[in-house]
């Protein structure tokens, strides 16, 4: 896919998210940037990728109160990781896109509970906090798999596929 | 082709890390706050998308959920239009009373009406976002208000838009005291795990304070930032802290922080 349509999505994916910010399942919210990660990973080159996830994670730290940079760590290490092996990935198969969604998922909730135990924040490891790192993941299973097929289809209707990306 | 993005992909990785360690707050503040307000459109149509479907709910409910609903608001009003005029009779007595004794008025607070346009999209901060900015007065630092109780202060204030760090965040602190026993500590947020509702602990408490569930905690005017008498929440379990050098008790916000629509914003 090419630059400027996946910097499109990941604009519109947040609008979402943040439209979608006062509904939460028992406490976990929709979090839209695995979906983001793993369509730009998917579909376009590392760099690509890379930039992507970066970019997503920054505006999700840029929107809530997180602080700077720190989503982009896990986003830019699922990016490159699923990118380097997606050759080997059959990137239409649901079952393989929640796995991925939920790895992402869960690697971002630990990521960001460890950098905020470096701070002044104490380390809130308790079942609860561990379920709704779970519960996210969850949601974030849910939505990936049709996200993904409908930014597939607008990708492809808006003819933003690259001639030279492989399709399965 | 491999080490290269591997390469890359470090630098990436320090590049987040110094902008999440090195960054000044006062920049990433800015930062935030410009994006957000680039933002603004969209997190005005979602808050009204979000008004019209509260409200074409409440169109639904059936007439008897109505007619009770309008009695149980009837007998409220009654018994609030009493306490107001005992309020007022109050409010006379003790304004006698510190002429008497010679007694600063304090000045009146100027509230600002304000909508919730938008919530906090990440999972474990607890943030608001006001449609109202520093072109309507609106500073850092200012106490926000429901008529329940405390919600929470600004933290990055736009010209147009102003976000509010909620009480139940972790990073939220508020000097606080019970009301009935007058023992001091520090309010703050916790992390909430699933199903649970947000909730705060008041920390540093003397361990012989005499607390009750259902007390009622107030800020304690300490620090400046939330003025002193606005009710925090109730009281509910207390326990001795693990080192055994204070008592700690988990507070049940006064404030429906999850449904918050309007708010006040006590500008100073």
């Amino acid at each position: 896919m090419t630059k400027t349509f996946l910097i499109c999505c990941a604009l519109a994916l947040m609008a979402i998210q943040c439209s979608l910010a006062a509904f939460a399942v028992f406490g976990a919210k929709l979090d839209l940037v695995p979906v983001m990660v793993i369509f730009a990973a998917l579909t376009s080159s590392w760099q690509r990728a890379l930039l992507v996830a970066a970019f997503s994670a920054l505006l999700l730290d840029a929107l809530s109160s997180a602080p700077l940079g720190l989503s982009i760590p896990p986003a830019a290490v699922a990016a490159v990781v699923i990118n380097h092996f997606r050759r080997i990935f059959y990137r239409e198969n649901w079952l393989l896109q929640s796995l991925l969604a939920a790895g992402v998922s869960l690697g971002c909730s630990v990521w960001t509970l460890l950098m905020l135990s470096l701070g002044a924040t104490p380390l809130p490891l308790n079942f609860g906090v561990i379920g709704k790192m779970g519960l996210i993941a969850l949601l974030a299973v849910a939505v990936t798999p049709p996200l993904l097929w409908l930014l597939g289809r607008l990708g492809h209707w808006l003819r933003q596929e690259e001639a030279e990306v492989e399709t399965f | 082709m491999v080490k290269r993005s591997y390469l890359v992909l470090f630098g990436a990785i320090v590049f987040s890390l110094v902008l999440y360690f090195a960054l000044p707050a006062g920049l990433s503040l800015r930062l935030k706050t410009l994006v957000t307000q680039l933002f603004s459109p969209l997190l005005h149509a979602g808050a009204g998308l979000q008004q019209w479907w509260d409200n074409s709910r409440q169109e639904m409910q059936s007439r008897t959920a109505l007619l009770e609903e309008n009695r149980q608001l009837r007998a409220h009003l009654a018994l609030q239009m009493q306490d107001a005029l005992r309020l007022a009779e109050f409010e006379d007595e003790n304004r006698r009373l510190r002429t008497m004794v010679g007694y600063r008025q304090a000045e009146g607070a100027k509230l600002r009406p304000a909508h919730i346009i938008g919530r906090d999209p990440s999972n474990w901060w607890k943030t608001v976002i006001l449609d109202i900015g520093s072109d309507h007065g609106v500073g850092e630092a200012c106490a926000v208000v429901t008529p329940a109780g405390l919600v929470g202060k600004t933290i990055a204030v736009g010209k147009g838009n102003a976000r509010v760090l909620l009480i139940v965040d972790p990073n939220c602190k508020v000097a606080a005291l019970i009301q009935e026993t007058r023992d001091q500590g520090i309010v703050e947020g916790v992390f909430e795990g699933v199903g649970s509702s947000p909730a705060c602990r008041m920390d540093f408490i003397s361990r012989d304070a005499q607390i009750k569930p259902g007390q009622t905690v107030i800020t304690s005017g300490l620090g400046g930032v939330f003025p002193k008498g606005l009710r925090i929440g109730m009281a509910l379990q207390a326990s001795l802290s693990e080192s055994g050098l204070y008592k700690s008790v988990w507070v049940k916000p006064a404030a429906d922080l999850e449904r918050l629509e309007e708010v006040f914003v006590i500008c100073r």
